[in-house]
């Protein structure tokens, strides 16, 4: 509803000022400063990816996506986690996991078949 | 004599019986007066019996509209999948899907470096750090200049709103988790948002979604669950 009326970019700015509002509630009272510099940094690396996450989300929709489908479509993240985790965190994927994947793999080929008239740009779409 | 004499009825009888017993039914079929005549007799009744042999049971019996529909039936469903394959190739020509498959990867990496993090770092603690990470994608955004056109209070209103709500989830993720619950039941069950999503766009925004996508939706749904158990 947002995107609707405003740019990606105003709506994204505003989207991160309601979201630091409430970062006073989980404030931390013991100092960032104790964790090792990796730790930290992976905090907020988590952060950016996060942001530009949303970013995107907000971006697809803008250019007339649906927000059903571009959510839903979005949200098989985990499927490039499983796939990603034996390479970068060495864990084993089970028989289990490959049915995950082959759902997640049916479900965004089906999630992505569209009617034209609903794929089509929306005007001032967002230039990334 | 009355009782041994043969008559002229009982010799027909015998006669015919004897013929309708030793004649073969294939035979009978072949001398029909319907059947056309063949060119060549050999070949063409080799190519009728293949062609009887190779099909179902079912359909030898069906008559010959209902055959034809049989035949033709690979052809449509040729037909179906080369307009799924058309659909899917103008879905990835279009920039939304693009920026939806951009939204996944990023939030893959936002995973990664939880799992890395969190093993040093308590989930409350991270989700406060992380935010100066968002912090700077939004300061990288107020750096380009935002339209003119962009004065709807109503836009920036519900931005805002999507902002406490998204800090909000996250709150009540780490607050679930502290309960001291299955983790990963709890993960599975916060990975079904979207269904809340879908329920509000098709209810709120009017938003229609085709059959496929109707399926796609609940192939996510699993994937979403076994994946996050």
């Amino acid at each position: 509803m947002s995107v609707d009326r405003v740019d990606v970019r105003t709506a994204f700015v505003w989207a991160a000022a309601g979201f630091m509002l409430l970062q006073a509630a989980v404030m931390p009272a013991v100092s960032g400063l104790n964790y090792s510099s990796k730790s930290l940094l992976c905090a907020v690396v988590n952060g950016i990816c996060n942001g530009l996450g949303i970013l995107f989300l907000l971006a697809a929709m803008r250019n007339g996506g649906k927000a059903s489908i571009v959510e839903s479509l979005a949200a098989l993240y985990p499927l490039f986690v499983v796939m990603l985790s034996p390479t970068l965190l060495r864990e084993r994927l089970s028989s289990f996991h490959l049915v995950g994947i082959g759902c997640a793999v049916l479900a965004a080929v089906l999630l992505s078949v569209d009617s034209p008239a609903s794929s089509q740009r929306a005007p001032g779409s967002m230039k990334v | 004599m009355g009782t041994g004499s043969i008559t002229s009825e009982h010799v027909w009888r015998e006669a015919s019986s004897e013929a309708t017993s030793s004649v073969d039914q294939r035979d009978v079929v072949v001398c029909e007066p319907s059947a056309p005549p063949l060119k060549h007799p050999d070949i063409d009744q080799d190519r009728i019996l293949a062609a009887q042999t190779s099909r179902p049971a079912a359909a030898m019996t069906q008559p010959g509209p209902a055959t034809d529909l049989n035949l033709a039936a690979p052809s449509i469903f040729d037909a179906q999948v080369a307009a799924l394959v058309s659909a899917v190739r103008r879905s990835l020509k279009t920039k939304w899907f693009w920026y939806a498959i951009a939204s996944s990867l990023c939030w893959t990496g936002w995973a990664f470096t939880a799992k890395i993090g969190s093993k040093e770092i308590p989930p409350a603690t991270m989700e406060f750090i992380s935010s100066f990470g968002f912090v700077l994608v939004s300061l990288g955004v107020l750096r380009r200049k935002s339209p003119a056109s962009d004065k709807s209070s109503a836009g920036k209103c519900f931005a805002l709103i999507s902002g406490i709500l998204l800090a909000l989830g996250g709150i009540s993720l780490y607050g679930a988790y502290r309960t001291g619950y299955n983790a990963s039941m709890i993960t599975a069950v916060t990975s079904l948002y979207p269904v809340v999503t879908v329920f509000c766009a098709v209810g709120f925004l009017r938003e229609k979604l085709n059959k496929m996508q109707v399926v796609g939706l609940l192939f996510a749904v699993a994937a979403m669950f076994i994946l996050s158990l």
